[in-house]
């Protein structure tokens, strides 16, 4: 973690890189018609050179191209011999980014140390799956993006303790959070994020009788990693993309509060009064990682 | 060794670190529970799975939930009962494999409460089998039906257990080559009262192992414990099941122990005299003839003759036989009988005995009065129909049968020669009741009911519960009903046996995995 510090630190702390806007981009020659008489006369300047035309401010859209002064008129080929050159498509304005929104999926385990999971899941990493919309804006001119979101992830697990029970789990989390991103290169971040929420768990311990139980616990998780995205320039519209896509790959910890797991059996109409013993305490407190997809809107 | 190398073994050798330390599941392991057993003030499980007891108090309203250790990884609890006052709870240790050399056998004594340490017994042998004093003093653990795992076992080895103190006395019955099947205590018929057998003026507190055809008699408070053993006929097939004390008085002196055998026609009779030599005890030995088969005996002292008198199911007949003489008389039965027991019988101002005779699946109860049964000419006893057939009896007090009969119940008043049916769901089951003062309780396995009979009045009443039945248990110390139903988690259901009603009821559910989630 100290590494992933000093790493972070120094990317905070390099010289501020090039911004996302690409450099302008350069205007291509218009196509030449092969029987016309511009392309004669290019011919003819190719064996005695001429100072190149400079585009000139157009009094007619369809030109693009005037003749320099002391060329005779007649060189201009006209207009109902030759074919209209291509419009060209106006240059959209590049468009600096200030703010960007994320639409996430996203997949992920969590390693819980606790042994009384156990119970729940033979395997101590459960499969959790969330989605995420969050937002940042830039701070100032630096490359550092503040923001925040909120996600809704979901995990379950089933068991079978002893051989005798069967136990079902599932967890919901509601979470909203505040992150730090920092733009290394362009399609490429790293972030810290921090969040808390709340777990509503769903559990039944199923014996010869059958038990349910709803406990909803606070949470809280930190995580750090690394955003990988399309950056402008390789996009279509280059410097003024609205939308990119990339993945993001983080790890960090989900700390939750403690269940007391007393499942209440699930009686018919008008029971006996009835009461349930404590199981104990359910810690779902782990490291994790996650891996998600995104849409970015910037 | 390149950086690229060092990164990739130190990442491998984390890796396999961590996953070696990963913990072992602990909810691999089947959950082993022993049926449980009832204290006075609440039940017990042996969970073998953790090494524990499991102690379960219901209160009125709420359930307290103790669990007790006993023993390691090397040791299993091999079983566990419970004291015949209420008041402890015994459990063996045995080694948990054959490869476990230098664990000992131990008995524990815990208090019903499963508080404190328990009392520890060094018994030495994986007896299977416990006989408990009704004087509440003593255990007597043996082998049973010879099931011992051991490889070379001493069938006739037995251990003396002192529950009032810590005293443990290993002994081997110098018998001549029977194998021990079951151990009594001969003369304790109250709970809780020593009753020392008086022979030639010295008191004995004698302990009778039956073998295979003899009989060995021991004095529990002999520190030399002396052993006197009784060959009983092994060439007449003599197979002792049954010892029956009467105790010495103005018409026979002596005390006599008799043993019933499980086949043959005849009684033991093993007069218990002085030794001539020491305070011990010796015994004289006569086979008493008392028909074609014996079902069952008692004793029975008339003003002049002291009897012993015995069913004889072949011949429809009880039989009284004088055991001062050995000679005796008969008095037919209209039905077979092989169950006797005795009351006391009120003839206007005057109580006289009372024999009361049944056979499982008969159809009646015979009652004879034995006021002046010597003179027993044209004396015919006097009968009870059951029509649907006797399953079980049960004696509720002097006046009082309970009589279970397929799905029937039959209270059966002798003063008034009256049988009350109750019919039920399911058939009954002894195990099933417990007899509250005047107030009948029954909770038979596998019915969902729990009913109360006023034995006053005869007024039944039941309460619905919300699961079946398996096991039922009246506890004296909180005065509650508890039933159990089948459920590994624990499920259990409290009734108050004073007003069995829903609204006072309370069914508690997960105490036999109360804390699972916190074990290590």
């Amino acid at each position: 973690m100290p590494t992933f510090t000093l790493f972070t630190l120094s990317l905070f702390a390099a010289p501020v890189a090039t911004d996302r806007e690409v450099a302008p981009v350069e205007i291509g020659a218009p196509a030449e018609s092969a029987g016309s008489p511009a392309g004669s006369a290019g011919s003819s300047a190719g064996s005695s050179p001429q100072p190149q035309p400079t585009p000139a401010p157009a009094n007619d859209p369809t030109e693009f191209w005037v003749a320099p002064p002391g060329v005779p008129a007649a060189v201009k080929a006209p207009a109902a011999d030759l074919p209209p050159p291509p419009a060209p498509t106006p240059k959209p304005p590049d468009r600096p980014i200030h703010w960007r929104v994320d639409i996430m999926a996203s997949l992920g385990t969590s390693v819980l140390r606790d042994l009384a999971w156990r119970a729940f899941d033979n395997n101590r990493s459960t499969l959790q799956g969330g989605v995420t919309v969050r937002a940042d804006s830039r701070l100032g001119n630096s490359r550092l993006f503040l923001g925040g979101g909120a996600m809704v992830r979901a995990f379950s697990a089933k068991g079978n303790p002893h051989g005798l029970f069967d136990t079902t789990l599932r967890v919901r989390e509601p979470v909203g959070f505040a992150r730090l991103s920092a733009v290394t290169v362009e399609g490429v971040d790293v972030f810290v994020q921090a969040g808390g929420g709340v777990s509503i768990i769903d559990l039944t311990w199923q014996s010869a009788a059958s038990t349910s139980q709803r406990s909803i616990v606070g949470m809280a998780d930190g995580l750090a990693g690394v955003a990988l995205y399309l950056p402008k320039r390789w996009l279509a519209r280059r410097g003024a993309s609205r939308v990119t896509g990339g993945l993001e790959l983080g790890a960090g910890y989900t700390w939750r509060g403690d269940v007391n797991v007393r499942p209440q059996v699930d009686t018919e109409p008008d029971p006996i009064m009835t009461g349930s013993s404590s199981l104990g305490d359910l810690s779902l407190r782990g490291f994790a990682w996650r891996l998600g997809l995104f849409v970015r809107f910037q | 060794m390149d950086r690229l190398t060092l990164l990739t073994v130190t990442i491998s050798s984390i890796s396999i670190s961590i996953i070696a330390c990963v913990p072992a599941d602990p909810f691999a392991d089947t959950l082993e529970l022993l049926p449980p057993v009832t204290t006075r003030d609440g039940l017990v499980w042996v969970d073998r799975a953790h090494d524990e007891l499991v102690f379960v108090l219901p209160g009125a309203e709420d359930l307290t939930v103790k669990r007790t250790t006993l023993g390691d990884d090397r040791t299993i609890i091999a079983w566990d009962a419970v004291t015949r006052d209420r008041a402890s709870v015994l459990a063996l240790t045995v080694p948990a494999t054959a490869k476990e050399e230098d664990v000992d056998e131990q008995l524990h004594r815990f208090a019903a409460e499963g508080d404190g340490e328990p009392v520890v017994y060094d018994v030495h042998a994986p007896f299977s089998a416990i006989s408990l004093s009704p004087d509440h003093r003593r255990a007597v653990l043996y082998f049973g039906a010879d099931t011992s795992a051991e490889q070379l076992h001493n069938a006739n080895q037995v251990a003396l257990v002192d529950l009032a103190g810590t005293a443990t006395q290993n002994v081997t019955l110098n018998g001549f080559g029977g194998s021990l099947r079951a151990v009594e205590f001969p003369g304790q018929r109250v709970e809780g009262q020593p009753a020392p057998i008086t022979i030639g003026g010295v008191n004995h507190d004698t302990v009778a192992f039956l073998a295979t055809s003899e009989v060995v008699l021991l004095d529990m408070d002999d520190p030399a414990l002396d052993q006197v053993a009784i060959p009983l006929g092994m060439d007449i097939g003599f197979a002792p099941s049954t010892t029956l004390l009467r105790p010495g008085n103005p018409l026979f002196v002596d005390p006599v122990l008799f043993v019933r055998s499980s086949a043959g026609s005849e009684v033991g009779m093993l007069t218990l005299l002085p030794e001539p030599e020491g305070t011990g005890f010796t015994a004289q030995i006569s086979l008493l003839s008392v028909g074609q088969s014996v079902g069952d005996f008692v004793y029975h002292d008339s003003e002049t003759v002291p009897y012993l008198i015995t069913t004889d199911p072949g011949a429809r007949d009880l039989v009284f036989t004088d055991i001062r003489t050995q000679g005796g008389f008969a008095v037919e039965l209209t039905d077979a009988a092989s169950r006797l027991f005795l009351r006391d019988a009120q003839d206007g101002d005057t109580s006289t005995r009372e024999l009361v005779a049944w056979t499982p699946g008969g159809t009646r109860i015979s009652t004879l009065g034995l006021g002046g049964i010597e003179d027993s000419l044209g004396r015919k006893p006097r009968q009870l129909n059951i029509e649907t057939g006797i399953d079980a009896l049960v004696q509720l007090d002097n006046d009082r049968v309970l009589v279970g009969s397929g799905t029937r119940l039959y209270v059966v008043d002798f003063p008034a020669e009256q049988v009350t049916p109750l019919s039920s769901q399911v058939p009954y089951d002894p195990l099933g009741s417990a007899l509250v003062g005047d107030r009948l309780l029954l909770g038979t396995a596998g019915q969902g009911w729990v009913s109360t009979v006023d034995l006053q009045t005869l007024n039944p009443e039941s309460m619905l519960l919300d699961g079946t039945i398996a096991s039922f248990h009246y506890l004296p110390g909180p005065k509650r009903i508890v039933v159990t139903h089948a459920d590994a988690a624990g499920h259990l259901t409290v009734v108050d046996p004073a007003d069995p009603a829903r609204s006072t009821s309370r069914v508690h559910w997960g105490f036999l995995l109360s804390g699972v989630l916190d074990r290590e």
